[in-house]
């Protein structure tokens, strides 16, 4: 069975954990990964010893010593067949997900462990303070400093304002996405941000990095997500409920902002992929989860991803298409905006939720078909999953 | 090993402190190369060579900030995507003051070996 057998299940999914997720200090991200990954290992109920893989996702902000190797001791996992940290920035959990279905699939592993963990909010610095370091974008020794584009927000909102102007839509544009999130969270008691929310509301939100406002950033958490997973022919007799690998795709343009062209991002690149190894098309996703640490980030990867026309992702957002009762939902736990920003476990918690039908009040009526994402860089580096609570998909 | 190549894009900041304003070429085809690259996508060669721009623009994006980030950054202040004339795109500031619209003309000015764009 070669892994672009379409329609077959590739791996499956049949543990997810979480830590405590708080806007307070709480434990190290290293404690926290420990907790979420004991929650994974009793979600799956699968033994202690049966674990042979273990994948690591630190936040790209912050050194190797925060989440490290380690981590194995600290969890006690003897005799591993497969250790990594990933470094694939925003795109790594979907990344280690994807190395460990290629790992199960060449018999390098039976049952992977997964897990994110982060705390950027400390005593001493705020959420907004942790993701403010510059990043290079230009190659220029020292030149993101010294013109001020510091923090994720100036590079996102960059490329936003050129997308803004070459379409002709006003800041409103992003609305739609931030409005649709909200919605959701107000379904999900796991959300932070509950509020109702409207376009008056959303208007007065104080800019940050203008396109942005503050409704149109992150809301960062501390805490710590994990996932196990296992082959797919396995799963059955492991969980009542696995969730199905069926495409993986990888895409990494590099950094290019927005130029007006289609193709521009590596996004387009790792759906296609996904897509062909599922054997599906863009139209048969019932629901999306998107890394979207940004508002824009959504829009973008609508059109990306192939479900939307090139320019037409705010329309698609702003007349209520990926809010609850949607042709197709998206972020449906509020995402990064209103859920929480657990970087990209959070659009694979999700989809794992939806796909075991446990969403209670957002539960989707449809969710055979899911585009999970993540983003890392500056638009830099994609990886999409295509996710099923069917081991076969129905055939295209 | 080249010195170019070694200095990366170091050229660049010693063009503008005498006062002029670099991009970079491929010594190999010639092909326009972006900031940043090491090594021409067209043809292959790691051969980078920095000639002088004209200093003509135009402005593809501008982000406002609102906060500050850090001491001396006061905001609010604009960054700017500027696409010079010859090809590669470049992150800069603007002067004070301008009204931006989408894909206007801009021209660079340095002064003290510090670079801003201004409308042209
Ligand atoms: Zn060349």
């Amino acid at each position: 069975m070669d892994m672009a057998e379409k329609g077959r299940a590739k791996a499956a999914i049949i543990g997810l954990g979480a830590s405590t997720l708080s806007r307070t200090p709480v434990g190290s991200a290293r404690q926290l990964a420990v907790q979420a990954v004991q929650a994974a290992l009793a979600d799956a109920d699968i033994g202690h010893g049966e674990v042979d893989g273990l994948l690591i996702n630190r936040s790209p902000l912050v050194p190797h010593e925060v989440l490290p190797l380690k981590l194995q001791e600290d969890l006690q996992f003897a005799n591993l067949t497969l250790l990594s940290s990933i470094e694939g920035e925003g795109s790594s959990a979907v990344q280690m997900i994807q190395y460990a279905a290629l790992a199960i699939r060449a018999g390098m592993a039976s049952n992977v462990v997964c897990v994110f963990a982060d705390d950027p909010i400390r005593p001493a610095q705020s959420g907004g303070q942790a993701f403010a370091p510059a990043l290079s974008i230009s190659g220029i020794p020292g030149w993101e400093e010294s013109v001020g584009l510091l923090g994720a927000a100036g590079a996102y909102a960059l490329a936003a304002q050129e997308y803004l102007w070459h379409y002709g839509l006003d800041a409103d544009a992003l609305s739609g996405v931030v409005l649709s999130d909200r919605a959701w969270a107000q379904r999900n008691p796991d959300a932070f941000l509950r509020a109702p929310l409207s376009l008056d509301d959303y208007r007065r939100s104080p800019w940050v990095v203008e396109p942005f406002r503050v409704l149109d950033c992150a809301y960062p958490v501390n805490g710590a997500i994990a996932v196990v997973v296992t082959a797919a022919d396995a799963a059955p007799e492991r969980s009542a409920r696995p969730v199905y690998i069926h495409g993986m795709g990888q895409g990494h343009g590099g950094f290019t902002g927005f130029r007006g062209r289609q193709g521009l991002t590596g996004a387009r690149l790792a759906g296609r992929i996904a897509c062909e190894m599922a054997g599906v098309v863009p139209a048969d996703i019932d629901a999306c989860q998107f890394y979207e640490a940004f508002s824009f980030t959504t829009l973008l990867a609508l059109e990306e991803y192939g479900l939307c026309p090139p320019g037409e992702a705010a329309a698609f957002t702003r007349d209520g298409h990926t809010a609850p009762g949607g042709r197709l939902p998206c972020n449906t736990g509020g995402g990064h905006l209103s859920g929480y920003y657990l970087q990209g476990m959070t659009p694979v918690a999700e989809a794992v939720i939806q796909a075991r039908g446990h969403g209670g009040p957002r539960q989707l009526d449809r969710a055979d078909l899911q585009l999970v994402t993540g983003n890392g860089g500056r638009l830099d580096y994609h990886a999409a999953l295509l996710l099923s609570p069917s081991a076969r998909l129905r055939a295209h | 090993m080249d010195k170019d190549i070694e200095g990366g894009a170091t050229p660049f900041l010693a063009g503008l402190a005498v006062g002029e304003l670099r991009y970079a070429r491929c010594g190999a085809c010639d092909a326009v190369l972006e900031y940043g690259a090491s090594l021409c996508p067209a043809c292959g060669a790691a051969k980078v060579v920095w000639v002088r721009a004209s200093g003509a623009g135009r402005l593809r994006a501008r982000a406002i900030y609102h906060r500050s980030y850090a001491a001396g950054l006061v905001p609010p202040y604009a960054v700017a995507m500027v696409e010079l004339e010859e090809g590669p795109r470049l992150l800069a500031r603007l002067a004070e003051g301008a009204v931006l619209t989408p894909g206007m003309a801009l021209r660079a000015s340095i002064e003290d070996g510090s670079l801003r764009f201004l409308a042209a």
